[in-house]
């Protein structure tokens, strides 16, 4: 019996959940599933996710990544090295909002959040510099929210501590 | 017979009672458009509802829909029952009779006689209601729906689609199970966490895609279409009961 099959047999609650499911992604993962989804998130190479046209965005990922010398490879890279671009920067913050905000985003809206705040905190940490308009409560309310996260990895965590104190 | 033009009514929608007056008629054009249009969802309610083989299957809705789609035409009525209901509890009566008239058993294309007591044979209903029609028509539209998202990712060498959006989604959703896990689903092929994300969310647009392709067929009308699909989802919120008599 297929899974087609199991049409038949199933009441009018369980064919219209299907009928109505949601369009978009935002319910289709779990909490114990984000964890994966972030660290696959940091290993994934920036020009995978940051080639594509971010609306809100002012500049490129290649005119982002020629302010550097040797521009980072990975999210990771980015997020974690000690002189990172403000302009790659600018533009995962970008990207994680448009990807927070949409419904039918990649990335389970909780992650693109983190992402969204971690590039505040490291443009705040190492380079000393705001790009975002968020005021200081939201920074901190920001901040507080992913050290509450139980999937968030140790560096990170360690980041959001730091900027904590910065606001 | 005569055709209610309002949206929520039996009647609805319009083009295929238009098709069916013509039909009754015995216009032929009109007689190969409620063919075509209901040939396939027809198919799939003996294939995945009544089990039978697939070439079984094919003659016995090729030979319903020749025998019976003008009877059924002349003896609907717009103000008893959809005439897809008409139509499916026809087939439904066809089928017995066809399955009692050949002794209890039924031509197996290959490997023999299966018999109609078989566990692979549910039994067809002796009689159904106009509720239980709509409801069966319902799931049959949701089968049919699948079907095709199966087929078009199978044809696109694109399994892991299918298989992703069966474990992720339809399974837990029909059999409670317990939806997949991300890492699960990511030994089926897939690059990334992203990349299943994606994948399951155009498995739903192919659903939602194919859903209305289904709907338009037999419906005859993009906007008729919409409407029935709205009429479908009310179907799956209500239990009243009601019986249609008359049914041929």
């Amino acid at each position: 019996m297929s899974t087609i099959h199991s049409v038949f047999r199933s009441d009018r609650t369980c064919l219209s959940k299907l009928m109505n499911v949601d369009k978009g992604t935002k319910n289709l993962w779990q909490p114990v599933e984000f964890g994966e989804f972030w660290h696959q998130q940091l290993d994934t190479p920036l020009e995978y996710n940051l080639t594509i046209r971010i609306k809100e965005a002012t500049n490129t990922y290649a005119g982002a990544s020629a302010t550097s010398r040797t521009p980072p490879r990975t999210f990771r890279e980015l997020l974690t090295g000690p002189h990172p671009p403000i302009e790659l920067l600018k533009l995962v913050k970008d990207f994680a909002k448009r990807h927070a905000k949409t419904e039918d985003g990649r990335l389970p809206e909780d992650v693109a959040s983190m992402l969204y705040f971690a590039s505040i905190a490291v443009a705040l940490v190492r380079c000393g510099e705001r790009i975002s308009r968020l005021n200081d409560d939201k920074l901190r309310k920001g901040a507080e929210w992913a050290l509450d996260q139980s999937w968030l990895d140790e560096a990170t965590r360690l980041l959001f501590v730091k900027a904590r104190e910065l606001v | 017979m005569h055709a209610d033009t309002s949206v929520s009514g039996p009647a609805f929608p319009k083009t295929v009672w238009r098709r069916v007056e013509l039909a009754a008629a015995g216009d032929q054009e009109a007689i190969g458009e409620l063919y075509r249009g209901y040939r396939r969802p027809l198919l799939t309610y003996l294939l995945y509802k009544l089990n039978l083989p697939e070439v079984q299957a094919e003659e016995l809705v090729q030979d319903f829909l020749t025998d019976r789609l003008p009877r059924c035409a002349a003896k609907a009525d717009a103000e008893v029952s959809k005439f897809r209901n008409l139509l499916l509890t026809a087939l439904v009566n066809y089928a017995r009779d066809r399955m009692r008239k050949d002794g209890a058993a039924c031509r197996k294309p290959k490997g023999g006689f299966v018999s109609i007591d078989s566990p692979d044979v549910p039994d067809v209903p002796l009689r159904i209601t106009d509720t239980e029609a709509e409801l069966e028509w319902t799931r049959t539209v949701i089968a049919e729906t699948l079907r095709r998202v199966q087929n078009f990712y199978n044809r696109k060498g694109k399994e892991r689609y299918w298989v992703a959006f069966e474990k992720k989604i339809i399974i837990p959703v029909l059999e409670g199970a317990k939806p997949m896990p991300l890492r699960e689903l990511a030994k089926l092929g897939f690059e990334s966490p992203q990349a299943v994300s994606n994948a399951l969310l155009g498995a739903k647009r192919k659903f939602e895609q194919f859903l209305r392709q289904v709907v338009i067929e037999y419906t005859g009308h993009r906007d008729e279409a919409e409407t029935e699909i709205r009429q479908i989802k009310n179907c799956l919120s209500q239990s009243t009961e009601k019986t249609s008599e008359n049914l041929p």
